[in-house]
């Protein structure tokens, strides 16, 4: 403590330089007590530098003077590195903060300045295990934005913080982020520069592992798991020794946009800019139309579908040539991307393809917007030819359904359930009336029949004279004309006749002796076998005309008689 | 004298412009009012009164206002009355395909083409045609009863019989059909997600769990309960969660 030295006289530098780094800084900014520590300043030029002031920490040891100069020739250019150091070794004897104030050096007529570097002392129990540990080596998650919209472009930065300089990344776990789209800003990077980073005074050698741009698909609180590294240092010349370490881990708040959302939005934030091209609008049959649709602009472009165009049915469509003009930056991916769509109308007519919009949300104005081009009009000539030859092929008309019919309306009628008339009393009832009908007819007619059989005889009998009368008549004309054998003939067909009917006799009945048992009076039996008898006679023997006479006479008397 | 006349030309006018609640529920679908429509709609149903066209249209409005259980219902009621109507099939396979549970539904065999095929005329179609065959089996046997040449004879006997069998056939679809339209034998489940139990009480354990729009055969109902089946699984659901048709 005592020791003073008031300055260091040193070379004057042979080369001048552009700038001047003057800087301090220790191994350990968090020591235990009585722990010796390292207290270095370097310079790359010459100059006077003062004695630091230790404020009541301890001088173990130095200063200690290195010196050491290179030469690098780049591009045939000579350069002369030059590296000045002093250490000291430093001990605090109690607990508490001690600050090293700025140390100050002259160099090239300016007087240059060190920061201040606090050093925290503590037990030494508790110091020795975490702080040690951890300030060697340890890596950081770092965020551009802490709280986004959904979508909104942030990125986020992986930094290692060691003391020694690496020599290699050995393992990278990447963290868990459910809920945000990373995209790797150098996907390809295989050249890490290590910078040197003094961080509370302690030189850290730090390299940037990975800068990623992400964004956020939904709302909400989202944690983004801690990074795992794991890195090689050499210790000596031969030794090799590993550090691996997890970083911190971040949140995330996600806001929903303000407002109403549009039905098509998709998701795209940022701001964009939409155009359309239409290369004929007069064409042909089957000549093709070209139609480009370019988005450009910055944001989540990678989000952005391919535009579906609404064609007619008369049109044929072929997948989009899709130029993709995008870069992604820290800021964003940024770009344009084209669609370049060809059309072949199929048949004449004039059509519109209807227009083509999305929606997205602007980050500055904070608000939806939604682009949309303009309809295509395309006017499709007929072609030349007879008609007959324009049409190809008959098409199938496609439908689409996508919702339930619509209600019937025309149709107001109801019914009650009272209404069904079927299973009911009712039913059984009409059901068996045709029945009770058709046996009521059945019985009357069978009844009909039963009392005729008997009356039938009589009706025949009251009939028999009266069929009987025209043979009479017929036989007298014959017997006035001279006839005698036909008039007699046709008496006795009406005799027989008269009798069968009148008697209810068969053919082989009508003999004399039945027809006799049917006779009742003693007068008809009489009468009976006179002309039955005189009619026999004739078959054999002429009879004269008056006898014919009397037997017209006779007969008529007796058919009289019998019908009483 | 004169507000008799006065009294009369309004009741007159006002039967004619009084809608109907069937009418003022297809106005108030039209208007896209599917919760007043629906009221409109059971309104009627309440009243006794039914056609498939208004079951229909409650179904559409229940679709609307995305009560998938319910829609069923008034599809499966409409269905039958006109089994083979195109567009009451059309939108209750369009809204069974939103259910979540994947359910065999039987549309095919005999059961289902009588249903089908006898089943899509008017309620009272049955009714009347076997009073046509009972009228005509009775004439064709009063033909074939009287005396007459054997050619008729023989005629007579061949349609009394045939008539006859169609009397049988369309007495027993009059009966079948209206036991379809007053009877419930389904179960459609109308609650997003309900647990058919082992037994009728509350704290029964589950035996299976079903969704919104479900349908199960109906087997006994008990007090507040439905016993229902389900592909040979018998359990009990509250009255509350399923509707029946």
């Amino acid at each position: 403590m005592k020791y003073l030295v008031s300055l260091f006289i040193l070379f004057t530098s042979l080369f001048s330089y552009s700038q001047v780094d003057f800087k301090a800084s220790v191994n350990y900014n968090k020591v235990a007590v009585n722990e010796v520590f390292t207290f270095e300043l370097s310079s790359n030029v010459n100059g006077q530098i003062y004695q630091p002031d230790f404020k009541g920490l301890q001088i173990v040891g130095g200063p200690h003077q290195s010196n050491s100069s290179r030469t690098i020739i780049v591009n045939g250019k000579r350069q002369a590195v030059r590296s000045l150091k002093f250490t000291w070794q430093l001990r605090a004897n109690k607990k508490g903060k001690y600050t090293i104030p700025p140390t100050l050096m002259d160099a090239n007529g300016k007087q240059h300045k060190t920061k201040p570097i606090t050093i925290t002392v503590s037990d030494a129990s508790e110091s020795q295990k975490k702080v040690k540990a951890t300030s060697d080596f340890f890596v950081r998650i770092s965020a551009t934005k802490n709280s986004v919209f959904l979508g909104e472009p942030f990125v986020m930065t992986l930094k290692m913080y060691s003391r020694q300089s690496p020599r290699g990344i050995e393992d990278l776990r990447l963290g868990e982020s459910n809920g945000i789209t990373k995209k790797d800003l150098y996907p390809n990077k295989t050249n890490y520069d290590t910078r040197i980073e003094n961080l509370n005074g302690v030189n850290y050698h730090t390299i940037i592992l990975k800068q990623e741009l992400c964004y956020a698909q939904r709302t909400g609180k989202i944690k983004i798991e801690p990074y795992y590294i794991s890195a090689l240092f050499q210790r000596g010349f031969f030794q090799q020794y590993r550090q691996e370490g997890n970083s911190n881990s971040l949140t995330i708040s996600v806001k929903e946009m303000p407002g109403k959302k549009p039905k098509n939005y998709n998701g795209l934030v940022g701001n964009f800019k939409l155009s359309h091209t239409i290369s004929k609008t007069t064409v042909k049959v089957n000549e093709a139309v070209d139609i480009n649709i370019k988005i450009s602009g910055n944001g989540n472009l990678n989000l952005f579908d391919d535009p579906v165009l609404d064609l007619p049915n008369d049109f044929d469509q072929f997948d989009p040539e899709v130029k993709n003009n995008t870069k992604t930056s820290s800021s964003g991916t940024s770009g344009s991307k084209s669609f370049n769509y060809v059309i072949v109308p199929t048949f004449y007519g004039d059509f519109e393809i209807p227009p083509y919009s999305f929606s997205y949300f602007d980050l500055k104005e904070k608000k939806y917007k939604t682009l949309t081009t303009g309809s295509f009009k395309i006017h499709v000539d007929k072609p030349d030819g007879e008609a007959s030859e324009i049409i190809k092929q008959k098409q199938s008309v496609s439908i689409e359904e996508t919702d339930i019919r619509y209600i019937h309306i025309s149709d107001l009628s109801t019914f009650k359930n009272s209404n069904l008339k079927g299973n009911s009393f009712l039913h059984y009832i009409l059901i068996a009336l045709p029945f009770i009908g058709l046996w009521l007819v059945l019985f009357l007619r069978s009844r009909n029949n039963n009392r005729s059989d008997a009356d039938k005889v009589k009706i025949n009998s009251k009939k028999a004279k009266k069929s009987i009368n025209k043979y009479l008549i017929k036989s007298k004309t014959l017997h006035q004309s001279g006839d005698d054998d036909e008039a007699v003939k046709e008496l006795s067909a009406a005799l027989r006749s008269y009798l069968k009917k009148k008697l209810n006799l068969s053919e082989t009945q009508l003999t004399k002796n039945t027809i006799l048992t049917h006779l009742k009076t003693e007068e008809t039996t009489m009468l009976f076998n006179k002309c039955w008898t005189t009619i026999e006679m004739y078959q054999y023997a002429p009879v004269s005309a008056s006898q014919v006479d009397v037997l017209i006479a006779d007969t008529e008397t007796l058919i009289d008689l019998i019908d009483g | 004298m004169k507000k008799i006349l006065l009294l009369i030309i309004l009741t007159i006018s006002n039967l004619g412009f009084s809608q109907s609640t069937l009418e003022k529920g297809n106005e108030a679908y039209k208007a896209e009012h599917y919760k007043i429509a629906i009221q409109n709609y059971l309104e009627t149903i309440s009243n006794d009164q039914k056609s498939a066209q208004l079951y229909y249209n409650l179904g559409n409005s229940y679709f609307k206002t995305n009560e998938i259980g319910e829609a069923i219902w008034s599809y499966e009621q409409a269905l039958k009355i006109e089994p083979s109507n195109e567009d009451i099939l059309y939108n209750l396979q369009f809204t069974n395909n939103l259910t979540a549970d994947k359910l065999l539904i039987e549309t095919k065999g005999i059961g289902s083409w009588l249903t089908k095929n006898a089943f899509q005329f008017s309620p009272n179609f049955w009714f009347y045609m076997s009073l046509i065959f009972a009228f005509l089996t009775a004439l064709a046997l009063y033909l074939f009863f009287t005396p007459s040449s054997h050619l008729v004879n023989n005629l007579s006997l061949l349609f009394s019989s045939m008539f006859g069998l169609l009397l049988i056939l369309s007495f027993t679809f009059s009966i079948l059909h209206k036991s379809i339209l007053t009877n419930n034998t389904k179960a459609v489940i109308i609650t997003a997600n309900s647990k058919i139990l082992t037994s009728p009480t509350v704290d029964a354990p589950t035996s299976f769990e079903l969704h919104e729009g479900a349908q199960l055969k109906l087997k006994t109902i008990q007090d507040e309960w439905y016993e229902v089946q389900l592909n040979k699984n018998t359990g009990w659901i509250n009255k509350n969660e399923a509707w029946l048709y």
